[in-house]
């Protein structure tokens, strides 16, 4: 009996043991092996990570083939395709640079040196080295990507000169929906758990449908913690402008076979301090979050389930319904933190549900959504809003991938969604009647891909169906139907040291309910709006082209581009005034250009081999054919950060310094009745400790704002109150992470 | 792992959810030559009632409440 059960024993070993696969990482250069490099199994949704020998385990199940990333600090990352045998051998190149990240949100997951479509992917720590307070600030890192912000708790990014209903965001492929039609409404969109950010600048309405017209950010998690082990992560974090504080925390814990993630932060900031030792009254702000992920694969299959609850209470600077407005009475010598009115109530849920089968050849993807947003207002009363409403809406995706032989690929598929909003009933004001909103659309992209070069083209087809539930504004019920055909087509030619990128794209956005049927004050934006019902849709055509040249320590990027649109949408100020407050008009103007580009390098001197030197420069700028009709065109940008990577010490460590300085140019080319701003400098400086034992803690010291300067930027909706943005703003930051410990 | 976790767990949803908004306010309305006069504390239900209502003067005169600190 003893002898039986220890020959099924050894069987099983035997069986288990053929069932892994070695995978051996090595330098190409010195062939040394190289521990810690990540290796993420697609297919799987694993993560590996090499040991000190260079070498990790992986147990393939039935999928006929696997994709692995392979990406280690200081070489070029790689995507490689597993189909068979016990060792894989993979040789990593050096490179002090690399910016072609893996991205999740063009039409299908490709190295960004593959895609003809220009995408910005950056690391959301990449993005934070000088404690952004929101999530507007980190995106406003990023070339040809700004924030219009009213004070720190309502930020929104602005993508070349389109924001608003013009922007579609995304979380791990679900869309967001935050009644974003209001300048003055929060993006219910925080740090937490996310990893990092993809920018799509310009039309993408292939990719996701009508609104699509501006740009799309889509937002990635944080991956989960690698295969049997857990990781723990606390964070704390000061600002001195505020008194405010933010405090983190996230569990990972995986087995072989799933993967589980619980994160949670609470953020509480005071009124801002303004250079001249003032504070702007009511821009106070607190929000928590809490973030649950879950996944598991079964046989030929990955299950995901995410879901978010955000919750933001911010006091609305500026706000008032006073017929004559005094400035200085915004500017107060207290600083406070518990809310006052007027404030607003945003909670979001964010639940979605992604499957992925994979079969020889193909691959399916099912994503199912659910958002719901609610925002109340408290204007003049504590208990009775001036505003509530709730959009809830519920998203589907279907895609489905075919390699056709080794250079030809498509994805084909549909996607939707079913919106509602609502107004409730003890609401004094509302601003949009209640109304369903029912979108429908199927696409087709084709990839061919050759070493040189690659070429992707596709087609899409929308049909959106607009429907208010009751008369509005002396307007009786609406009912549109609106349609958009889309197409994108790009090539990309790569050779050892350039890429060239050129891409037209299309992209389409039916008029919002706001824009048809607005008649009356808008009190967060001090307007008086009036819709048109009259209004068709916006349609628009990108040129876009990407020149990248790139050696061992420098890369360079030229990216110019031409947006053509047609009936664009726009406020027109009016010479009238209800109740002292301006009135503006919704208003169509037949085409705009606009036109612009992005130019940065990455430089990594050979002979001061600690340091790197990032700069950009970018312009945007619009033309209408007339003087008055496209305002809020961000300043012209130019940006440059030095980092020095010292790592000096052992068990503490001296990490880095980082020093950033941001010109913004004036801005003269302004639309009828508004005014121009001036040019400004921003310094930021931070530096970071780690003590790394069993556990690692890390500090990080800095200052934002470093010369108070006195400043108030183009986009900022503070500028109509004539308000400064912060002053001066020391902070400090500690993390403490416990990870890769075998359950 | 199971016990750290769920006490982790338990840690998040009690921080996130441990606060309240403060249910009373002070209430006020404005006088015939703007001057500010003071009602006092009012809380829950009679606060809402206060507030959708308003308040009614010795002499029949409906007033606008504010209860806040505008």
């Amino acid at each position: 009996m003893l002898r039986k059960l220890l020959l099924l024993l050894s069987l099983f070993l035997c069986v288990s043991l053929q069932a892994q696969v070695i995978i051996e990482v090595k330098d190409s250069s010195e062939s040394t092996p190289l521990k810690n490099v990540q290796i993420f199994v697609v297919e799987l949704d694993q993560i590996l990570y090499t040991n000190s020998n260079g070498k990790a385990l992986f147990s393939p199940g039935k999928i006929s083939e696997y994709q692995l990333r392979i990406s280690a600090s200081g070489y070029e990352g790689q995507i490689i395709t597993y189909k068979e045998g016990n060792l894989i051998k993979i040789k990593l190149l050096q490179s002090h640079i690399d910016l072609h990240e893996v991205t999740l949100s063009g039409t299908t997951s490709q190295r960004q040196d593959q895609n003809p479509f220009h995408i910005e992917s950056r690391k959301i720590s990449e993005l934070s080295l000088h404690a952004p307070m929101n999530m507007g600030e980190i995106l406003a890192k990023i070339p040809g990507v700004y924030q219009s912000s009213l004070g720190n708790g309502i930020s929104k990014p602005v993508i070349r000169g389109m924001q608003g209903m013009r922007i579609v965001s995304l979380v791990n492929g679900l869309r967001i929906e935050g009644q974003q039609w209001g300048g003055d409404h929060g993006m219910g969109m925080a740090e937490l758990g996310i990893g990092s950010v993809e920018v799509i600048k310009g039309p993408s309405s292939l990719l996701y449908g009508a609104d699509a017209l501006g740009g799309v950010i889509y937002y990635n998690d944080a991956p989960f913690a690698s295969a049997k082990s857990y990781d723990i992560q606390l964070q704390s974090l000061f600002n001195s402008n505020t008194m405010g504080t933010v405090n983190r925390a996230i569990l990972k814990t995986s087995g072989q076979k799933w993967r589980l993630m619980v994160a949670g932060s609470y953020a509480n900031h005071a009124d801002f301090k303004l250079p001249n030792q003032l504070f702007a009254k009511n821009s106070r702000f607190d929000e928590s979050v809490l973030k649950a992920a879950f996944s598991f694969n079964a046989k030929r299959s990955v299950h995901h389930f995410r879901y978010t609850y955000n919750r933001t209470i911010t006091g609305i600077p500026g706000h008032t319904h006073d017929s004559i407005v005094d400035f200085s009475s915004f500017q107060v010598p207290d600083q406070k933190r518990k809310y006052e009115l007027p404030a607003q109530f945003f909670s979001n849920h964010y639940f979605s549900n992604e499957n992925k089968w994979y079969f020889k050849n193909n691959e399916l993807i099912a994503l199912f959504g659910l958002t719901s947003n609610q925002l109340i207002e408290y204007d003049e009363k504590v208990t009775i809003p001036s505003l509530s409403m709730t959009l809830n809406n519920l998203l589907y995706t279907i895609k489905w991938s075919k390699k056709w032989g080794k250079h030809l690929k498509s994805v084909s598929g549909i996607q939707g969604m079913a919106q509602t909003n609502r107004n409730a009933t003890n609401a004094s004001d509302t601003l949009i009647p209640n109304s369903n909103t029912i979108d429908n659309g199927v696409f087709s992209t084709w990839i061919f891909e050759q070493t040189k070069w690659n070429f992707q083209g596709g087609v899409r087809y929308d049909l959106r169906s607009l429907n208010s539930l009751h008369s509005f504004n002396d307007n009786s019920s609406l009912a549109r139907i609106y349609d958009g055909l889309n197409i994108s087509i790009g090539s990309i030619y790569k050779s050892p040291n350039l890429l060239v990128k050129q891409a037209v794209s299309t992209g389409f956005r039916a008029p919002h309910l706001t824009e048809l049927l607005s008649n009356g004050f808008h009190h967060g934006a001090l307007r008086f709006e009036i819709g048109d019902i009259n209004l068709k849709p916006e349609r628009a055509s990108q040129f876009d082209v990407t020149l990248e040249y790139s050696k061992e320590h420098l890369v360079i990027i030229f990216n110019p581009f031409v947006n053509y649109i047609q009936n664009y949408i726009y406020l027109q100020p009016i010479d009238s005034m209800v109740e002292g407050i301006k009135v503006f008009e919704y208003r169509q103007q037949n085409q705009v250009l606009f036109y612009g580009t992005d130019i940065g390098f990455h430089y990594h001197p050979h002979f001061a081999h600690k340091l790197h030197w990032e700069s950009s420069f970018s312009y945007v700028n619009a033309y209408s054919g007339s003087d008055s009709s496209i305002s809020l065109i961000p300043q012209p940008r130019l940006s440059n950060t030095l980092r020095l990577d010292l790592n000096i010490g052992k068990m503490v460590k001296f990490k880095d310094l980082a020093l950033t300085h941001v010109f913004c140019l004036p801005q003269n080319n302004v639309a009828y009745n508004e005014s121009q701003s001036s040019a400004y400098n921003l310094v930021d400086f931070s530096g970071s400790f780690e003590y790394s034992k069993k556990s690692r803690i890390s500090l990080n010291v800095g200052v934002k704002n470093l010369l108070n300067q006195q400043y108030i930027d183009h986009l900022s909706r503070l500028k109509n109150i004539a308000m400064y943005a912060p002053s001066r703003t020391f902070f400090i930051s500690l993390q403490w992470q416990l990870n890769n410990v075998n359950n | 792992m199971k016990i750290k976790f769920l006490t982790f767990s338990a840690l998040v949803v009690i921080s996130i959810t441990g606060c309240k908004k403060d249910g009373c306010h002070e209430c006020h309305y404005d006088g015939p030559s703007g001057q500010i006069i003071e009602l006092g504390e009012f809380c829950g239900d009679s606060l809402e009632t206060i507030e959708a209502n308003g308040y009614t003067d010795t002499s029949g005169v409906n007033h606008v409440v504010h209860c806040h600190g505008h």
